[in-house]
């Protein structure tokens, strides 16, 4: 086929696409308009599921097998419910408790961490479980470094806090969405 | 011409099995002529029109437009003839203008011819006043004055028309005949397809009334009459079909 005829045919079907509404909105719109507002419901749901899981992680007991009463102090300082349980996988799977700790003797000592990552209590539980422990290892590290002599301004040099705003600001991203697909229709 | 050669097309459905909606149909059609086909619904005319078209295979017989075969070189075909089909195939969202252009295009025309041969049917077909307007904003009359344009743009030797006057009201309907006579008096060959009478008779130079597929008779004016012993072409026509006025 001439080349003519191929620019004949390629202009007059952009002059019929330009002119149909109908297929321009499911063209234009739809991209625009829906993705984005899927991805923000997503969004929303996501992080409303990651709250209640937290929540409920925190209500959850952590199942516990160790001989190491600071371990175990470290862990009720940062308000976990501790409960004993010999088969810890056991309960994590059947839901008796939201996570697992471990002391395995040795040197180093091993602390091992059982989560379901398929069910998002559990995952946040553990992670509560590991940010405990992991405060109670730099405590351990600092307190020995202090008694060399280094200064409590080398050892900590700031603190670390993290805030969910999610509650207070959670509308006004949408809205500034929603604007700009205003302007772009 | 045209020459068609005992020319059939068979249909079959589930319902009405095998049917002959074309049988054994022969006639030639000069330059220079209007060639009628004349029958009541149903009859095979857009069938034949079709095919001669080389838009539907014959089941069997043969025909030739300007010396190409129908089914041995059917691009050939397509490039000595106009076809103007009952849908009227235009654009929706373009406009007359638009749709006349495109075709220009698509036939091969520069943009000089293309300009003159458009102002030229715009005005035969007293096309001026809706020629920027959207071709689905039309009325049935302005879009068959468009389809008919389409038709003629690019000067095919061989206008093929299926019911081109068919639901308009007479002033359109006139200025369709009128440009089917100039383009007769300009040499082309002219088949259309009716089932209106005094438009047959008005414009045809020759007529063939066909029904349930069959070509009954083919003639002038003169010699149906001849034939049948009647004067007028309806009577003519039911005489054929075997029924009394
Ligand atoms: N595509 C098809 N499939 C089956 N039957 C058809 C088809 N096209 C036409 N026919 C039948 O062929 C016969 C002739 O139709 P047609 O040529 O359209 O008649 P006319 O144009 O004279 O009114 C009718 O009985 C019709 O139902
Ligand atoms: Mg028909």
């Amino acid at each position: 086929m001439r080349l003519s005829i191929v620019n004949a045919i390629y202009r007059k079907e952009m002059l019929d696409l330009v002119r149909d509404r109908r297929t321009l909105i499911s063209m234009v719109a739809v991209p625009v308009l829906v993705i984005p507002l899927l991805l923000n419901v997503s969004t929303r749901l996501m992080s409303r599921i990651q709250e209640k899981s937290e929540e409920e992680a925190k209500s959850m007991a952590v199942a516990v097998r160790m001989t190491t009463p600071a371990l175990r102090e470290a862990l009720e300082k940062a308000q976990i419910q501790i409960v004993e349980k010999d088969d810890l996988k056991d309960a994590v799977l059947t839901k008796t408790a939201a996570a697992g700790v471990e002391e395995i003797a040795g040197t180093p000592v091993e602390v091992r961490i059982y989560a379901d990552n398929s069910n998002p209590t559990s995952s946040a539980a553990a992670a509560r479980v590991r940010v405990a422990l992991d405060d109670f290892k730099d405590e351990k590290v600092r307190e020995s470094l202090r008694g060399s002599g280094i200064p409590d301004s080398v050892l900590t040099p700031f603190t670390l806090k993290r805030v969910n705003i999610a509650g207070r600001g959670r509308w006004r991203g949408w809205r500034g969405e929603a604007c700009w697909v205003t302007c772009c229709c | 011409m045209i020459h068609v050669e005992h020319l059939s097309k068979a249909f079959s459905d589930s319902k009405r099995g095998t049917r002959l909606a074309v049988d054994d149909v022969s006639f030639n059609v000069h330059a220079g002529e209007v060639f009628g086909l004349l029958g009541p619904n149903g009859a095979g005319k857009t069938t034949t029109l079709r095919m001669l078209a080389t838009l539907l295979k014959p089941s069997s017989g043969t025909a030739s437009l300007n010396g190409f075969e129908i089914t041995r070189e059917p691009e050939k075909v397509r490039e000595q003839i106009g076809f103007l089909s009952g849908d009227m195939g235009l654009y929706g969202r373009l406009t007359p203008l638009e749709i006349l252009d495109f075709f220009g295009k698509l036939n091969g025309m520069d943009a000089a011819r293309r300009a003159s041969r458009i102002q030229g049917l715009v005005t035969m077909l007293d096309m001026q006043s809706f020629t920027g307007t959207r071709t689905d904003k039309l009325s049935t009359g302005m879009k068959q004055k468009t389809a008919i344009a389409r038709t003629m743009l690019h000067e095919p030797a061989v206008l093929i028309l299926d019911e081109p006057t068919s639901g308009l009201d007479v002033p359109t309907a006139r200025t369709i005949e009128t440009a089917i006579v100039d383009a007769k008096k300009a040499g082309k060959c002219v088949l259309y397809s009716t089932h209106v009478m005094e438009e047959a008779e008005y414009l045809c130079d020759r007529i063939g009334v066909i029904s349930g597929g069959k070509m009954k008779m083919i003639g002038t004016m003169e010699e149906l009459r001849a034939a049948t012993g009647k004067q007028r072409l309806r009577e003519i026509f039911l005489d054929l079909l075997g029924l009394e006025d």
